[in-house]
């Protein structure tokens, strides 16, 4: 029983098929299966599919197909862990959002699938969020990553802006932080403060290990 | 006078009429159905009371088809955009088709061909260059980044450098109120400056893009609404469902505008690509954005309202890849039907901007303006006396009078292009295109000098500058 959940869990989520993944999820609790161990089968699917990207073989909506099935899947397994007083083992938390002034969304939601699906835990908040929201998130999160998107040149000031905030209540050095989004480069970000940048989506995932040193 | 500008005598259409419908009443299925989300207060109850069913909890505006239809036949069809100097004034619409640079975010270094953040001289220059040559008619800010100046000083100055440095039309930003030192450098310098309000697809409007929006309709300046899409990333991966999206998006804040000031002058633009779904980055130099693109100025064309299309390439430096991706990109739009296409010295996506690279994409449009001109078939040019007196051979065209009547009239000569022999070619240093490039580029600006403004508006403008300094550290801004 056990083995035949796992597998349908796993097949759920390589067949993009999100309502699926959260129907096995609740099955694997219903059965008593150790969540921990469903939360193995969600990341080792996540690594073939990550693998199959990496090599070529699967593409960007893949990735996010997988990843969104994973993500419905997620709350349940965690919320079971939690019940039993375990504890989940992940890559990092990543605190994320849009700066303030900007609502371009899709960039920032292809970063925080590609982080859960890698194994972070990953606070999305959204976008147009201003910088005391970002430091609220970090003192209440406490998250390893704070990643911040900014599209516009006008908007990325607000990226210096939260580094600044963050500063001034002496908590910068309680989090690494990159940043990305259209109008950032390089030397903008070296020029803010930030602990790294990558322009696309797939090298954020990377970016984000290198920086946390995994 | 306006500007001459190039004739598009036959735009090809790419779509059936069937398909336009198709196109036109998904559009309309949309905005009824879905509705577009307007993050502004006051923009909601103007559109409520034009009869949009308005959530004002979810910010949404639901559009009924009679109203977008009514909005539609509302929009002029051409219209006039009045610059610092007459002869410079753009008659947008019918057939009439002008170029315009095209913004970047950093430099290429002329000398190095290396990525640098550019300075104020360097947008000048890239200005400066726009402003010499005759295929562009239009100059917008070449880059979105300057060096040494505050981000929220980036664009009042750029719109300073531009009327400083050119007497063409350009093209202002929204947001971020940016727009009210354009708008007040617009009046300043005795021109209008039209707004290009951007959307956040999908189907998003944000309140201060609506807001700057709102001041260019006050001003009286037309409005460009603009939606950036990325197939199967925030709009649908076919390019069908993404010229549905795109239209629902341009349409909604066309009816606002049209709602507000009927009879405004509004125009159409296109600035959709595929999202490379390995990178996730936009793919600019796409055939399928020119397939689009196409598609989307038959649409435009259909409502006779304008249209303008974005065009780029992935290229990283002005290469081969550079090159082959502006060139077909332009032909294919310029027949298409467009009314400006925005184009350049703009490289790798919107990310750079080169004035090497504005020198070569002028012979790109020279060749295009030729083909555009089409075959004049007349007795004259059909040449059916000279054939049979000139005969079979020896008989030959060099010397007949026809021939030099005709052929400078018939044959483009490009200013890059190389054409010489080998030999000759060696001779003179085997330069390649990029080279060639840079040479002519020193050359326009160590000779053009633009209209200078007026003293009391060169003043006026700095007087623009220093208020805008002062709002945005008012504002905690800087």
């Amino acid at each position: 029983m056990e083995v035949e959940i796992l597998e349908n869990l796993k097949k759920a989520v390589i067949e993009y098929d999100p309502q699926g993944a959260a129907r096995w999820a609740s099955k694997s609790v219903e059965e008593k299966v150790d969540p921990i161990k469903a939360l193995d089968a969600l990341t080792e699917v996540m690594r073939q599919v990550g693998d199959g990207f990496g090599s070529g073989e699967l593409w960007l909506p893949d990735l996010i197909g997988a990843a969104d099935a994973m993500k419905s899947a997620m709350p349940i397994i965690e919320e079971e862990i939690k019940r039993k007083g375990a504890k989940r083992e992940s890559a990092g938390t990543v605190v994320i959002g849009t700066v303030f002034g900007d609502l371009h969304d899709i960039g920032k939601t292809m970063v925080s699938t590609l982080l859960i699906a890698d194994g972070f835990e990953v606070i999305d908040l959204g976008v147009n969020i201003g910088a005391e929201e970002f430091v609220e998130a970090v003192n209440k999160y406490k998250p390893d990553i704070l990643a911040m998107s900014a599209l516009m040149t006008m908007t990325s000031i607000q990226q210096m802006l939260v580094i600044a905030t963050l500063q001034g209540k002496g908590i910068r050095d309680k989090v690494k932080i990159m940043v990305g989004g259209g109008a950032i480069t390089e030397d903008f970000a070296k020029g803010i403060g930030a602990d790294g940048y990558d322009p696309t989506a797939p090298g954020a995932v990377k970016l984000a290990r290198k920086i946390l040193g995994k | 006078m306006t500007l001459r500008g190039y004739t598009v005598k036959q735009p090809i259409n790419i779509l059936s009429e069937d398909e336009v419908n198709r196109i036109h009443s998904g559009t309309l299925e949309v905005l009824e159905e879905t509705g577009v989300v307007f993050e502004h207060k006051q923009a909601l109850e103007i559109l409520e009371g034009a009869g949009c069913k308005v959530d004002h909890e979810k910010q949404r505006a639901r559009f009924p088809s009679y109203l977008v239809e009514e909005c539609l036949r509302k929009s002029p069809s051409s219209f006039t955009i009045k610059t610092r100097e007459s002869k410079n004034d753009l008659r947008l619409g019918g057939n009439t088709l002008y170029f315009c640079s095209m913004i970047g975010m950093d430099a290429v270094d002329v000398d190095t061909g290396q990525r640098r953040s550019p300075t104020v001289q360097d947008a000048a220059d890239a200005v400066r260059v726009i402003d010499a040559l005759d295929e562009l008619q239009l100059s917008i800010a070449p880059y979105f980044n300057l060096e040494g100046v505050p981000p929220m000083m980036v664009f009042p100055t750029l719109i300073s450098i531009i009327v400083r440095n050119s007497t063409k039309a350009t093209i202002g930003v929204t947001g971020y109120d940016a727009d009210i030192w354009v708008i007040k450098a617009a009046q300043a310098t005795n021109q209008e400056i039209p707004g290009n309000a951007t959307s956040a697809p999908p189907l998003t409007w944000g309140e201060g893009i609506i807001t700057s929006t709102l001041r260019y309709i006050e001003a009286g300046f037309p409005i460009l609404p603009i939606s950036g899409l990325n197939f199967g990333a925030n709009s649908p991966a076919t390019i069908a469902g993404s010229l549905v999206l795109n239209n629902a998006e341009v349409l909604s804040m066309i009816v606002l505008t049209q709602v507000i000031s009927p009879g405004h002058r509004c125009w159409a633009a296109n600035y959709s690509q595929p999202l490379d779904m390995r990178t996730s980055m936009p793919i600019l130099g796409a055939i399928e954005k020119g397939l689009c693109g196409m598609a989307f100025a038959q649409m435009w064309r259909h409502y006779e309202i304008p249209s303008t299309c974005m065009v780029s390439s992935d290229a990283k430096v002005p290469d081969y890849q550079c090159g082959y991706e502006k060139a077909m990109s332009l032909v294919v739009q310029s027949l298409a039907g467009y009314n400006i296409l925005a184009c350049a010295g703009v490289v790798y996506d919107e990310l750079m901007h080169s004035p090497v690279v504005t020198v070569m994409d002028s012979d790109i449009i020279g060749m295009i303006g030729r083909l555009l001109e089409g075959i004049k078939v007349t007795e004259e040019t059909l040449a059916i006396d000279l054939i049979k007196e000139v005969g079979p051979i020896p008989g030959h065209y060099l010397n007949t009078a026809h021939t030099r009547k005709w052929w400078k009239q018939e044959l483009f000569m490009p200013k890059l292009a190389d054409r010489h022999s080998y030999p000759e070619w060696v001779n003179a240093g085997s330069k390649p295109i990029v080279t060639r490039a840079k040479e002519r580029l020193k050359e326009v600006l160590a000779t053009h000098e633009p209209t200078p403004l007026p003293e009391d508006q060169d003043k006026a403008i700095e007087d623009v500058l220093e208020e805008a300094r002062s709002y945005f550290k008012e504002k905690g801004m800087m």
